[in-house]
């Protein structure tokens, strides 16, 4: 390789692993947050289970949303004459996105690392190529699932947490209600996290496994998880008295056991969703400088994906802990009843975006998901300003991240074309 | 520090003020009836202390009541209405403010019992006490309602409290009639100048009944406002 190719590897490793840092340090922080509110997971055990979720989700289920920022908004094809346009415009468009996240950060605008690198890549894509070179149809199914996402988030949690409302903490035999409904509950996450991981998981380690074989090793877990936990409730009532039992204490002592598992689920959907938005635009550029030239079709190598892993990892134990931490201290209303329904509904929202290709923003499905718990009387004080800030925040990212990411767009193609 | 944006979503909550609110106001009960019984016994002096008292907590639930007032933007999104949830502090609020008003009675001049009405009146104001103090119960019930999302058995167990509340205000209202009926029975063996303080004290009594039943009233918005 020429000492040009090498500097711009370099350079555009150190964006890449910036802009991981940069989702470890504040979304991760923001996904695992509501857990170490609601004392479900001390920071130490917060830190722990991101660290292995999110690394997994990168690794196993991250390539979808990957492809869908490296070839899917603009169209690369284009660029098949000039290959090393697009290295410079995907070089604009990390450096533009981590920019902007902590500009805005800096204000109190609560941003999101996806709508950042969504903007920054179509910024460069509309200068390099013209209108013609954004996919306009895959850009108005990006946006309009920004506000598809919280909604959904927010109306699964409204449903899941009436149900654990009527059928646990409000009925008439709360200890029975929780060993019939808790197992089942616990089913549903393990099969599927287990569909998620099994499935396409496996196949990005070349063990490829049909979408049956998949369901059955989950749903086998699921019923093996299930039976133990309905065991362990059990086990757990005996050793109690009914007598001077707090069933409110209690209900909310077996949840604390069930958000650990929603907030693994949502570790693992988070980690699948947003490595995306740093090693996306990396693997094109690591893709171009391989084969010298732009190939329609080539696989995300796993240690891209690996590597955006590390670096949320990085980003979570250096910086991001202090957030938990700040998180933990302010959410002191949220139980883990409402915790889990929330964390469920957001998990769920965002694997499933993860799964159609789909860039969303998990720290926004989140609040929907949140507000929907609000909205069945399960909060006892939500600050609104949040919801206006985020609206806002949607018109200012794509246009500050667009114009960012041209600036630097054109700034790369004279300083390395001129070398 | 950066700031997290699921942090700032959740906001203050004003229910544990509203509790501290209660708990203020019921410190304002507990010093009615040692002032009534300082007072009908003829001292003078000590049933002062308990009005002086009261009014020191008064100014106290006063200064809480404007706090949460102050500290529920309109941004706050809350499980029940704010208004329903201000109305309930105003009404807690007046409980303080009758007990109050008999303190100002009870200071105003050296009034004296006729020992022919003590049983029915002191009869009397427990009954109007009771009232509030079930009403100060009800609102220890409000991390329970919370955390049942105000469904079920726990709002049908407030909602009974609620009733009783009623039951023991209509309870104290008969009992006030008898009371009147007896001082107007020893009319010629009292001076008018006592009858009238006293058929004003009486009717303030009955106001700490009234204001705990319209408190527990205004709670009941909250399980129906859904």
């Amino acid at each position: 390789m020429d000492p040009i190719t090498i500097t711009i590897v370099i350079t555009a490793t150190v964006f890449c692993v910036y802009m991981a840092w940069n989702i470890g340090a504040n979304d991760v922080a923001n996904a695992m947050g509501t857990s170490v509110g609601s004392k479900a997971l001390t920071i130490k055990g917060a830190i722990l289970v991101a660290a292995i979720f999110e690394f997994s989700g990168a690794v196993f289920i991250g390539s979808r949303v990957t492809d869908t920022i490296r070839r899917g908004m603009v169209d690369t094809t284009i660029f098949v004459g000039e290959p090393v346009t697009l290295v410079y415009g995907m070089m604009a468009a990390l450096l533009a996105a981590a920019i902007w996240l902590n500009i805005a950060t800096k204000y109190g605008l609560p941003v999101s690392t996806t709508h950042s690198i969504v903007g920054a890549v179509t910024g460069f894509g509309i200068i390099a190529g013209g209108f013609g070179a954004i996919s306009w149809g895959m850009m108005a199914k990006i946006v309009s699932s920004w506000a598809v996402s919280p909604l959904s988030g927010g109306i699964m949690a409204f449903i899941l947490f009436n149900f654990v409302n009527k059928k646990i903490i409000n009925a008439d035999d709360p200890l029975k209600a929780l060993t019939v409904y808790v197992p089942i509950l616990v089913f549903i996450v393990i099969t599927i996290i287990g569909i998620a991981v099994f499935y396409e998981g496996l196949a990005s380690l070349d063990l490829a496994i049909t979408f049956w074989q998949a369901l059955g090793f989950a749903g086998g877990t699921g019923i093996a998880v299930s039976l133990w936990t309905m065991n362990f409730i059990n086990k757990v009532i005996a050793r109690r008295d009914p007598e001077t039992l707090d069933r409110f204490n209690f209900i909310e002592y077996i949840f604390k056991y069930l958000q650990i598992l929603t907030a693994c689920y949502v570790a693992l959907a988070h980690g699948s969703n947003d490595v995306a938005n740093a090693v996306g635009p990396y693997a094109a550029i690591i893709s171009i400088v391989q084969t010298e030239s732009v190939l329609a079709r080539t696989a995300v190598p796993i240690w891209i994906l690996a590597m955006g892993g590390v670096g949320i990892v990085v980003g979570l134990a250096t910086y991001g802990y202090k957030v938990i931490e700040t998180i933990g201290r302010k959410i002191t209303e949220l139980t883990p009843s409402r915790g889990f329904s929330a964390e469920f509904g957001a998990a769920t929202t965002v694997l499933i975006a993860s799964k159609l290709g789909i860039p969303i923003s998990t720290t926004h499905t989140l609040v929907g998901a949140v507000i929907g718990v609000g909205f069945a009387r399960g909060i006892s004080a939500l600050d609104f300003r949040v919801v206006r800030n985020i609206f806002s925040s949607w018109f200012i990212t794509l246009p500050a991240t667009m114009i960012i990411s041209i600036v630097l767009f054109l700034i790369f193609r004279f300083v390395f074309g001129a070398m | 520090m950066r700031q997290s944006t699921i942090s700032r979503l959740f906001g203050q909550s004003p229910f544990p003020l509203l509790k501290d609110h209660m708990a203020k106001v019921k410190l304002c009960i507990d010093q009615v009836r040692p002032m009534m019984d300082a007072f009908t016994e003829y001292e003078g002096t000590r049933e002062k202390e308990f009005a002086r008292q009261i009014m020191k907590l008064e100014h106290e639930v006063d200064m809480i009541k404007n706090n949460i007032r102050d500290h529920l933007p309109k941004s706050i999104f809350l499980p029940v209405d704010r208004r329903d949830l201000l109305e309930l502090l105003s009404a807690q609020d007046e409980i303080a403010d009758v007990c109050e008003d008999l303190a100002v009675l009870v200071t105003l001049r050296v009034t004296k019992v006729h020992p022919g009405m003590k049983d029915d009146l002191f009869a009397y104001l427990d009954k109007a006490l009771e009232t509030a103090y079930l009403a100060v119960d009800i609102i220890k019930e409000l991390d329970a309602m919370l955390e049942s999302s105000f469904g079920g058995k726990e709002a049908q167990k407030v909602i009974q409290m609620i009733d009783q509340v009623s039951y023991l205000e209509w309870e104290a209202d008969k009992k006030q009639y008898k009371l009147a009926q007896r001082l107007f029975e020893l009319e010629k063996e009292m001076s008018p100048v006592d009858i009238m303080l006293w058929f004003e004290i009486f009717k303030v009594i009955g106001n700490i009944a009234n204001a705990a039943e319209k408190m527990a009233k205004r709670l009941r918005s909250f399980f129906v406002s859904q």
